[in-house]
């Protein structure tokens, strides 16, 4: 709580105790959600051509939304037990270890610079956890499972193309409503 | 009797590693099929049985025939087998998804069993040793308590929704349902951690700088040797694979 307390609102870092369990305990409920989503794709025509958008939509959101929440090392914890609960039913899992990560630090120094209430910074945090995320999910598809170059690059850019303005309304709609609930101060 | 589980964590995780970038660097059928070998044996050795890689296995066929037909279709290594209108079935395509298959394999097969022979208090052991702060590392611990607890909380959401007759059957309603049955989580969740994480600071969590373990990992001197044995083995793969 002291920690929480001394460190500035601009501050990269929140390193208290709530802030570590909630961001392990949200990261759980994060793992959840892109075990449901997956499904729901995979039981539709682009998931069983292997694009999953609504699973992308709310790993993109997830991973915005709890690193606005719990800043860092938070926002990083929550992002890797996804990533690694994720060995249980995916091969890509070592790439999401790094999308992840790169994904969160993107949010906080975004957020770090920019105070979260305009539409454009929502849409630059989710732009570049979109395009950063499926970049390296491209270069897994490529050198893990072994799919063609322009098959991995069009799988990823229609998945940018998706998620993204899906994303960054889902994170400002929450992100809002947590800030007037005084759950984000 | 070798058992897996009573393995130093650093030797699984190595052990882990290796058998991941060596899939990953490596483009050999035959050096990624003994290495798949490898694991099934040393699973069977064991646990006596693979019953716990079944689920996995399911899930990894239905990928490995999705990357079966991508290539079939979009792959363009080999010479032309077959052409009808846009659609061009190239020789190459079989090599490579035998290759991607053993390779997905590998790298499931191998983090799913370090996860699943590796006690979570172990892991923390060895993030500590590594000089990670006890109150980061109790993290993965945390991680195994909470999953189950966080399961039972969404079963108890969507019997909540079926009871209220909230329709889940088709693709439409259950993305419909989607907010209703996430958000009701999230504020669970958020109520969960507020109050664990004030249990655990009434208990003392991050007072004081280190923290004592009923069982402590010991790295045997036979167990040291095999990593480095493995780091030397992955070194020549790389080598090899270069030149």
């Amino acid at each position: 709580m002291q920690n929480e307390q001394a460190i500035g609102k601009k501050s990269i870092f929140k390193t208290d105790t709530k802030s570590l369990i909630g961001a392990v305990v949200m990261g759980i409920v994060f793992v959840i959600a892109c075990q449901i989503t997956g499904q729901i794709d995979n039981m539709l025509p682009w998931g069983k051509m292997g694009m999953l958008l609504i699973n992308g939509t709310v790993w993109a959101f997830f991973t915005g939304i709890l690193t606005l929440l719990y800043k860092q090392p938070g926002g990083l914890i929550a992002a890797e037990v996804e990533a690694l609960i994720s060995i249980m039913y995916t091969p890509l899992w070592p790439t999401f270890i790094f999308a992840n990560g790169i994904a969160s630090i993107w949010v906080s120094f975004v957020a770090v610079k920019c105070d979260m209430t305009k539409w454009s910074h929502h849409i630059l945090a989710q732009g570049g956890v979109c395009v950063l995320g499926n970049a390296i999910v491209g270069v897994g598809l490529v050198f893990i499972l072994g799919l063609p170059v322009g098959v991995a690059a069009v799988s990823s850019l229609i998945t940018i193309a998706v998620t993204w303005p899906l994303a960054t309304l889902a994170q400002k709609k929450v992100y809002d409503a947590l800030m007037k609930s005084g759950m984000v101060k | 009797m070798f058992r897996l589980n009573k393995l130093d964590p650093r030797l699984k995780l190595t052990w882990c590693l290796f058998l991941v970038l060596t899939a990953l660097v490596s483009r050999s059928i035959l050096l990624n099929g003994i290495l798949l070998g490898v694991i099934l044996i040393s699973e069977l050795l064991s646990e006596k049985s693979l019953r716990s890689f079944k689920m996995l296995s399911v899930v990894l066929l239905i990928i490995g025939s999705q990357v079966l037909v991508i290539n079939l279709i979009f792959g363009r290594e080999g010479v032309l087998l077959y052409s009808w209108g846009i659609l061009e079935i190239y020789s190459g395509f079989v090599a490579t998804a035998i290759l991607a298959f053993l390779r997905i394999g590998i790298i499931s097969f191998s983090a799913y069993q370090f996860g699943i022979h590796t006690d979570p208090m172990d892991m923390a052991q060895m993030l500590i040793h590594w000089r990670i702060p006890y109150r980061y590392a109790m993290l993965v611990p945390m991680v195994a308590r909470f999953f189950p607890v966080m399961i039972g909380e969404y079963q108890s959401i969507c019997n909540s929704q079926s009871a209220r007759g909230v329709p889940n059957d088709t693709v439409g309603e259950k993305i419909r349902n989607l907010p209703a049955s996430i958000l009701p989580l999230m504020y669970r969740a958020m109520r969960i951690s507020n109050d664990a994480a004030l249990s655990v600071e009434l208990r003392g969590y991050g007072r004081h700088a280190s923290r004592n373990f009923q069982k402590k990992i010991n790295l045997h001197p036979l167990e040291g040797m095999t990593i480095v044995c493995l780091i030397i083995g992955f070194g020549g793969v790389l080598i090899k694979t270069i030149l």
